[in-house]
């Protein structure tokens, strides 16, 4: 097997995983969801690493084809960073799974890095060499890089106990 | 009529988490008799998620006065009751009363009540209403958001 094909399937392999470890992370349902990830935000808040936040944010709405949808359409960081997130759940036999997300934080001006992007895509794409389905974006990059599939909950405290603190500094 | 403060499940397990569960208390919450189940709900998977305790709901039919403490008696580390006073029972609301002493002991007491009832309660227990931490309007929660675009 040439090289290329040899690191083809090694991508196969790890999108076949993301995919194994996606089925396997059931979620809680949406409204428990929204209201763990809103107490977390206020809780945030009270240490005084974000600004106020809206008490109806996450907003839970339903989507096409049973998708619901958490959105957080923008929660500030006292420091001057902003957090947008959505996170799309399926309703399978099984019970929740996540389906896709996103999470941009967006670091202040005099960071050497300006935003970091985290997104889980909808499906496996065509060329998971080039776009793994869950994957992080530092500063302007066009490079997908591979990131590992964590619960909602993990990456929203990663942002916020790492990401936003360190990142850039 | 009186006025009261407005607040939601959510805004009310946070107080309640800030107290802490060395801080009784006995909140009456009023709120639209429609709006009562949602509320309900709220309060449960609020302090399930904040509190990390199942809420203990009773309604007033589920509460014999002669034996309040039944209800009361507690084996959790943090208690938190809540009774749906959804119809008048004077006999009920005489029994608060007189047992305020442990009610008061009992952890976190959240009465939930229309309008009506709960006038009527403070107005025969003043007790219970002496000891109250606050009364307030308590609103359900707004879940769903506009559709994304």
């Amino acid at each position: 097997m040439s090289i290329d094909n040899e690191l083809l399937q090694l991508a196969r392999e790890r999108e076949d995983k993301t995919e194994g470890a996606l089925a396997e992370m059931l979620m809680e349902q949406p409204d428990r969801l929204r209201r763990q990830l809103r107490v977390y935000l206020s809780r945030q808040v009270d240490r005084g690493r974000m600004k106020r936040t809206d008490e109806k944010i996450p907003q839970l709405a339903a989507i096409q084809g049973g998708v619901t949808e958490l959105a957080c359409p923008n929660a500030g960081f006292s420091a001057g960073a902003r957090l947008q997130f959505n996170i799309q759940l399926e309703q399978k036999q099984r019970g929740w799974l996540v389906k896709r997300f996103r999470f941009h934080v967006h670091l202040p001006p005099g960071r050497s890095i300006n935003m970091v992007l985290i997104h889980l895509n909808a499906e496996v794409g065509h060329d998971p060499l080039r776009i793994p389905r869950c994957h992080m974006h530092i500063g302007d990059s066009q490079a997908h890089v591979p990131f590992p599939i964590m619960d909602p909950r993990l990456i929203l405290h990663l942002i916020c106990e790492l990401v936003e603190l360190d990142f850039g500094v | 009529m009186i006025d009261f403060s407005a607040t939601t499940a959510f805004r009310l397990v946070r107080q309640l988490a800030v107290a802490g569960r060395d801080a009784p208390s006995i909140y009456l919450l009023v709120c639209e008799t429609a709006a009562m189940g949602a509320v309900r709900t709220d309060l449960e998977a609020e302090v399930q998620v904040q509190l990390g305790v199942d809420l203990r709901s009773l309604s007033s039919a589920e509460v014999q006065p002669e034996r309040l403490g039944d209800v009361f008696s507690h084996g959790t580390a943090w208690p938190v009751i809540l009774i749906t006073l959804d119809r008048w029972l004077p006999k009920l609301a005489d029994s608060f009363d007189r047992n305020i002493v442990l009610l008061a002991r009992s952890g976190t007491v959240l009465f939930v009540a229309g309008r009506d009832i709960a006038e009527r309660v403070l107005a025969a227990a003043p007790n219970l209403r002496n000891r109250l931490t606050d009364i307030l309007l308590i609103t359900p929660d707004e879940t769903f958001g506009d559709p994304p675009a």
